[in-house]
C-alpha cells in the first residue's frame, strides 16, 4: 500500500506543523476546523491524493474576501461539496458529531 | 556564504520558487525602471545616483499600497466584530469552565456560526502572508540578482539589463553604494550600513515590543504564549543583525521602508481600533471621553460627568421624596 504510506507520511508532516510551527503566531483561522485539522481528516477519510486535493482547495479559500465560518471535511467526497446542488454538500453543524473522535 | 562569481539564490531548492516567482520580478524591475525614468525626467541625475535609491523605496510603497484594501478590510471585519462582541460574551459564558473537547469543540462551532452569521471574522487569514510572502521575498531576489548582472554573471532580467543594472549598483547614497556589503566595504561605508541596520533592528523591535505591550488584552499578558511573543519580540531584531550584514546595501534600503511602512499600520490600527480589554484600548476610550466633552463644550451641551451629576442629583432628589422602598407595581386592571 503505497498510498497509506504517503498518507501517514502527510499526517505526520501536518502533525508535526501543528506542534512545532503553529503555536509561534496567534490563532488567525477564518474557518473551523482549522486548516491543519481539516487536511488531517481528509487525509485520513479520501487518502493522500484525493484529501489533499481538498486540503489544497480548502487553503485557497482562505483569503480576506471569504466570510470564512464552519466548514467541514464532506462526509462523502466530492470537490463540489461546497455548492448546495452537490450531493455531497452538507450545512454547517453547529454541535460536533458524536461519532467523531476529534480534540 | 558570498561568492560574486555564483548567485546562490538561482540554485537549490529556492532557486526554483525563484523562478516560479519569475513574472513578479519582472514586472518589479520594469516598475523600478519606470519610476527610475520619471525621477529622470523631472530633473534627477540620470545614470547612476540617488534616483535608484528612490526608486528601490517607491517599488516598497507599491507593494504596499497593493496589500492595503486587504489590510483595510480585515480592519473593518474587526470593528464588526467589536460590535457583535456582547453575543460573543453570552458564547462564552455559556461555556465558562467546560474544558472537555466536545464542549470545547462546540464552543468554537458557535462562535465561528456567529461570525459567519454577522459577516465579521476576526482573523486575518492566512491568506494575506500568502499574497505577501511572494511579493517581498521577489523584491529580495531582484534587489539582490542587480550586482550579478552588472558583473555579468546572471543573465539579465526584465527591463534590467548590464547597462542598467551597472548604473543600478554604482549608485550612491550616503558613500555607499548599492551593491555593496558590509564585509566589503571601507570604514564609512560600514558606519553607514552599521547605523541603517541599528535602525532596521530598532523599527522591527519597537513595532513588535509596542504591540505586545499595548495591544494585548490584558488577561493574555501571562502564560507560556506571551513568554513565546517576548522572546520573539527580542530575537528576530538579533537576527537581523547577522542577516544585515550578509545583503547589499539596496536591500537594506527596502527593508528599513518596509518596517517604516508596517510600524505606521500598526501605530494606526493601534489608535483606530485596538484591541478590546487592552491598554490601547483604554487610552482610546479616554480620548473619545475627551473629544465628546470637547464637542458637548462647544455646542453648549452639558459634560459628560455634568450628566451624570445631574442624574444622580435627580435620583437622590426621588429617593428623599419616595423613600429607599420599592414602589410596588400596582395591579392593572384586568380587562374583559
Amino acid at each position: 500500500m503505497a498510498g497509506s504510506v504517503i498518507a501517514g507520511a502527510m499526517g505526520s508532516a501536518i502533525r508535526w506543523y501543528q506542534k512545532w510551527i503553529s503555536p509561534l503566531s496567534p490563532p488567525r483561522c477564518r474557518y473551523y476546523p482549522s486548516c491543519s485539522a481539516y487536511a488531517l481528516t481528509a487525509i485520513q477519510r479520501f487518502g493522500a491524493f484525493r484529501g489533499g486535493l481538498l486540503a489544497v482547495m480548502r487553503i485557497l479559500r482562505c483569503m480576506p474576501w471569504n466570510a470564512g465560518g464552519i466548514d467541514d471535511v464532506p462526509q462523502r467526497f466530492s470537490p463540489f461539496y461546497r455548492f448546495s446542488w452537490s450531493k455531497a454538500h452538507e450545512e454547517p453543524r453547529v454541535t460536533p458529531l458524536a461519532w467523531e473522535s476529534k480534540e | 556564504m558570498y561568492d560574486s562569481q555564483h548567485f546562490t539564490l538561482d540554485s537549490g531548492f529556492f532557486g526554483f520558487i525563484y523562478t516560479i516567482l519569475r513574472p513578479v520580478e519582472w514586472l518589479q524591475t520594469w516598475i523600478m525602471k519606470l519610476f527610475h525614468d520619471l525621477l529622470v525626467l523631472i530633473g534627477f541625475q540620470d545614470g547612476p545616483g540617488i534616483a535608484w535609491v528612490l526608486s528601490i523605496v517607491f517599488l516598497v510603497l507599491v507593494v504596499h499600497a497593493i496589500i492595503l484594501p486587504v489590510w483595510w478590510h480585515s480592519m473593518k471585519s474587526m470593528r464588526k466584530t467589536q460590535a457583535i462582541q456582547p453575543e460573543l460574551m453570552k458564547i462564552q459564558r455559556k461555556y465558562k469552565g467546560k474544558n472537555d473537547p466536545a464542549s470545547r469543540e462546540a464552543m468554537s462551532r458557535e462562535t465561528m456560526k456567529l461570525y459567519q452569521d454577522n459577516g465579521a471574522n476576526p482573523m486575518g487569514s492566512c491568506g494575506i502572508a500568502i499574497v505577501q510572502g511572494p511579493a517581498f521575498m521577489s523584491v529580495w531576489y531582484t534587489l539582490s540578482a542587480v550586482s550579478y548582472i552588472a558583473s555579468g554573471v546572471r543573465e539579465p532580467l526584465g527591463a534590467f539589463t548590464k547597462e542598467v543594472a551597472e548604473d543600478f549598483a554604482n549608485s550612491m547614497a550616503f558613500g555607499v553604494t548599492l551593491s555593496q556589503r558590509f564585509a566589503e566595504s571601507d570604514l564609512n561605508g560600514k558606519i553607514v550600513m552599521g547605523i541603517f541596520i541599528a535602525l532596521m533592528c530598532l523599527s522591527l523591535f519597537f513595532l513588535q515590543f509596542n504591540n505586545m505591550r499595548k495591544n494585548l488584552p490584558k488577561a493574555s499578558m501571562q502564560g507560556s504564549m506571551y513568554t513565546m511573543q517576548k522572546a520573539m519580540a527580542f530575537g528576530f531584531p538579533v537576527m537581523y543583525i547577522f542577516s544585515g550584514v550578509l545583503f547589499p546595501f539596496a536591500v537594506l534600503v527596502y527593508w528599513i521602508t518596509n518596517n517604516v511602512c508596517n510600524l505606521i499600520r500598526s501605530q494606526y490600527q493601534m489608535y483606530a481600533i485596538p484591541t478590546p480589554g487592552s491598554p490601547a484600548a483604554e487610552e482610546k476610550e479616554i480620548r473619545d471621553h475627551k473629544r465628546e466633552n470637547a464637542r458637548r463644550a462647544k455646542a453648549g451641551e452639558p459634560s459628560l460627568e455634568e450628566e451624570a451629576l445631574e442624574k444622580a442629583k435627580e435620583e437622590a432628589a426621588q429617593r428623599a421624596e419616595s423613600g429607599f422602598q420599592r414602589q410596588q407595581p400596582s395591579r392593572r386592571k384586568k380587562r374583559k
